[in-house]
């Protein structure tokens, strides 16, 4: 769909009579006003939204009917167009707030859940002075996407995605934000992902859910920038545990010195067995290395740690144990 | 255009998940300079390290003799192009490129020269007015690209900005870019997992594992003279094959032995390993696909440099044959000429040219030649 900037622009170089438009009160929304001309020539075609909403078509002299009632038509379906991405973005603002009754509710379901589902994205930066030109780098990634509302907050960017999408797919959206929004504005942010929704009755809550996948991820993941929230559920499990607590379990059960000095070459094959499911040729494959020394390296490991990581228990313990240390630092 | 200078760079995030180690480098002014490696190696680290969206943990970085750890990004003169870019899809050609510069408040005067000059630079002045839809792939990539060249940096850094194009076009803008490079005399970064674009593209490799720089060189040292056995067989396709064996001596000549099979090594190779003591010690042997040969001019030559293998498949490459033997228990892959005869399940005799075979350290992996 054409911005109605683009759409006046297009109309007038077809029609070079057709100016522009201009709202109510006289003020111009689109095109331009030829203030240098004699005003008795000025043509106004009145245009109505929403039964309230009052537009102007704007001209240099009268032009055909028909062709005004064309005109009409597309500029309405446009500014029709602009007017419901002004109201999504005030609706969900009011729903971040929980400031919305049960009417609206019914009103914003309508309007937001048109494809049953929805999807939350939270973009976090660190650089706050540099807020507003993310919103407008973020929404014009957006812009005409048919999907997507662009929300700027104070402490970053909500976007609410309409309708179901891969996990794939909103990967490589997250990875297309963060590497546009680091070559454009030079500054790093981290993006959450929320689970898929179909409701909008707790929908603070699911926007404080998003907004807290970004501190998780950062905790537990610091060097990954886009966390997804059904990949972080141990992770929210052992988070939400009290930090006395935690420690405590993690000296009782987990607690040996190689824990605090483990090799960087040993933590890295162990993270690299887990996240292949513990496979010995995945691993041996995605560390380049013979498998006959992916073995002797996790003989080593249960050597000094005393956990066979080829058995689905001990890697358990080792992860679980690996995340509440994090958790505890 | 810009030197720099990495010191002892480290990363670590928290948890103690150490990224990159022991980094020092010099880049000299107007060099395209490509650090490659497998996936999770610490390149990418390095590449945000140099652009300031990751902190260093410890070490110093110079732009320009300029210590710049503690420089914002914005300030470092550097643009960067990356893997997922992605065109507004609103906006021209034009605003595209000049949208950052309207972000930072450039002059609408100096952002129409800027765009102007960069469009003609890639030659996409025809197509300053279509938005990206109208584009096809390489013209987009050029919009990208500059994106990157109005900032008019000291420095381009990119990190594999071809990987999500397809393998001509990709092929296509490996060209473009050492053009484009060779135009704008300026310093170049380039981040790739591909050891064929490292080798195609830049002026020096760094090859990195772990974290920490295997080797730095040209691309031809690095092919002739890899240091370990990591680079020996992450650079080149298909790789270098390697043979756990021994070195043997009889009467005054050195032998690599493995299974049933003697290779004589010539006299200066074998003077190397008497000098480092290596007679009766276990080592590992590398040899290239086409330094495997099946002509009986060069069997008849090397006679004491052959081995006999079983084909298991044959490749028809066009002008060249891939024949994935078996020798003893060992796997050997040798590109020989397209005329070949030799079929799968058959007994070959193939030599080995002893110069330019490479001999590895066992336990170190480094290279011993």
């Amino acid at each position: 769909m054409k911005t109605i900037k683009e759409l006046v622009k297009e109309v007038n170089s077809i029609i070079p009579a057709f100016k522009g438009i201009i709202d109510g009160e006289g003020r111009l929304i689109a095109g331009s006003l030829c203030k240098d001309k004699p005003p008795e020539n000025n043509e106004l075609y009145p245009i109505c939204i929403n039964d309230n909403l009052i537009y102007y078509l704007y001209c240099r002299g009268a032009i055909a009917e028909d062709t005004i009632e064309l005109l009409k038509l597309a500029i309405n379906s446009s500014l029709l167009n602009t007017s419901n991405k002004k109201s999504k973005v005030q609706i969900i603002k009011s729903l971040m707030d929980n400031e919305i009754d049960l009417i609206s509710l019914e009103a914003a379901e309508e309007l937001l859940l048109s494809k049953n589902s929805f999807t939350l994205m939270w973009i976090q930066i660190n650089e706050d002075e540099e807020l507003l030109n993310l919103h407008h780098v973020i929404k014009e990634s957006f812009k005409g996407d048919g999907y997507s509302t662009v929300v700027a907050t104070l402490q970053g960017i909500l976007i609410f995605i309409e309708g179901h999408k891969s996990k794939e797919k909103l990967l490589s959206k997250g990875k297309s934000i963060r590497d546009t929004v680091n070559s454009e504005l030079y500054i790093d942010l981290r993006i959450g992902i929320s689970n898929k929704y179909s409701r909008l009755k707790d929908f603070k809550k699911y926007f404080l859910e998003t907004k807290e996948i970004v501190e998780l991820g950062g905790v537990f993941y610091p060097e990954e920038h886009i966390y997804f929230a059904e990949d972080l559920k141990v992770e929210k499990l052992l988070y939400a545990i009290p930090k006395e607590l935690k420690e405590k379990i993690f000296i009782e059960l987990f607690y040996k010195e190689i824990y605090y000095n483990i090799e960087e070459e040993m933590l890295k094959t162990i993270s690299v067995f887990i996240d292949n499911n513990l496979s010995m040729r995945d691993t041996a494959k995605a560390l380049f290395i013979h498998r006959n020394t992916l073995a002797y390296r996790l003989d080593k490991i249960n050597k000094e740690l005393g956990l066979d990581l080829r058995s689905f228990k001990d890697a358990l313990i080792f992860k679980i144990s690996w995340l509440l240390k994090k958790s505890v630092q | 255009m810009a030197s720099l200078t990495l010191k002892n760079i480290k990363k670590v995030y928290s948890g103690n998940v150490t990224a990159v180690q022991d980094f020092n480098l010099e880049i000299e002014d107007k060099e395209f300079i490509v650090l490659v490696g497998p996936s999770g190696c610490g390149k990418s680290t390095t590449l945000r390290m140099i652009a300031g969206l990751e902190e260093i943990t410890e070490g110093e970085l110079y732009i320009e003799e300029l210590l710049v750890n503690d420089v914002a990004p914005k300030d470092r003169d550097i643009a960067m192009v990356f893997q997922n870019y992605a065109l507004y899809p609103h906006m021209t050609v034009y605003d595209n490129m000049a949208f950052g510069l309207k972000l930072r408040k450039t002059p609408k005067t100096e952002i129409n020269r800027r765009v102007r000059e960069a469009a003609k630079i890639l030659d996409i002045e025809e197509l300053l007015d279509r938005k990206p839809k109208a584009l096809s792939g390489g013209q987009r990539q050029r919009v990208a690209l500059g994106r990157a060249i109005v900032r008019e940096p000291k420095v381009f850094l990119m990190d594999e900005p071809l990987s999500n194009l397809d393998a001509k076009l990709r092929v296509l803008m490996r060209t473009e870019i050492a053009k484009l490079h060779h135009k704008l005399q300026t310093t170049f970064i380039y981040v790739t997992h591909d050891q064929t674009e490292a080798m195609t593209m830049g002026d020096r490799i760094v090859v990195m594992k772990d974290g920490v720089i295997h080797q730095v060189d040209t691309p031809l040292n690095l092919y002739n003279y890899p240091a370990n056995v990591f680079v020996a067989g992450f650079i080149g396709s298909p790789q270098m094959n390697f043979i756990d064996g021994r070195i043997e001596k009889e009467a005054d000549s050195l032998y690599f032995a493995f299974k049933d099979n003697r290779i004589k090594l010539s006299g200066e190779k074998a003077k190397i390993l008497q000098s480092k003591a290596y007679e009766n010690k276990e080592v590992i042997m590398g040899i290239r696909p086409e330094d495997i040969h099946n002509e009986k001019a060069i069997i008849e030559k090397h006679i004491d440099c052959t081995v006999e293998g079983k084909i298991e498949v044959s490749e028809l490459m066009g002008a060249e044959v891939y024949l994935y033997l078996k020798v003893g228990d060992q796997s050997v892959t040798a590109r020989v000429g397209a005329n070949t005869k030799a079929q799968p399940d058959s007994i070959v005799r193939l030599a080995l040219d002893p110069e330019k075979i490479h001999i590895f350290d066992k336990e170190s992996e480094l290279a011993i030649f």
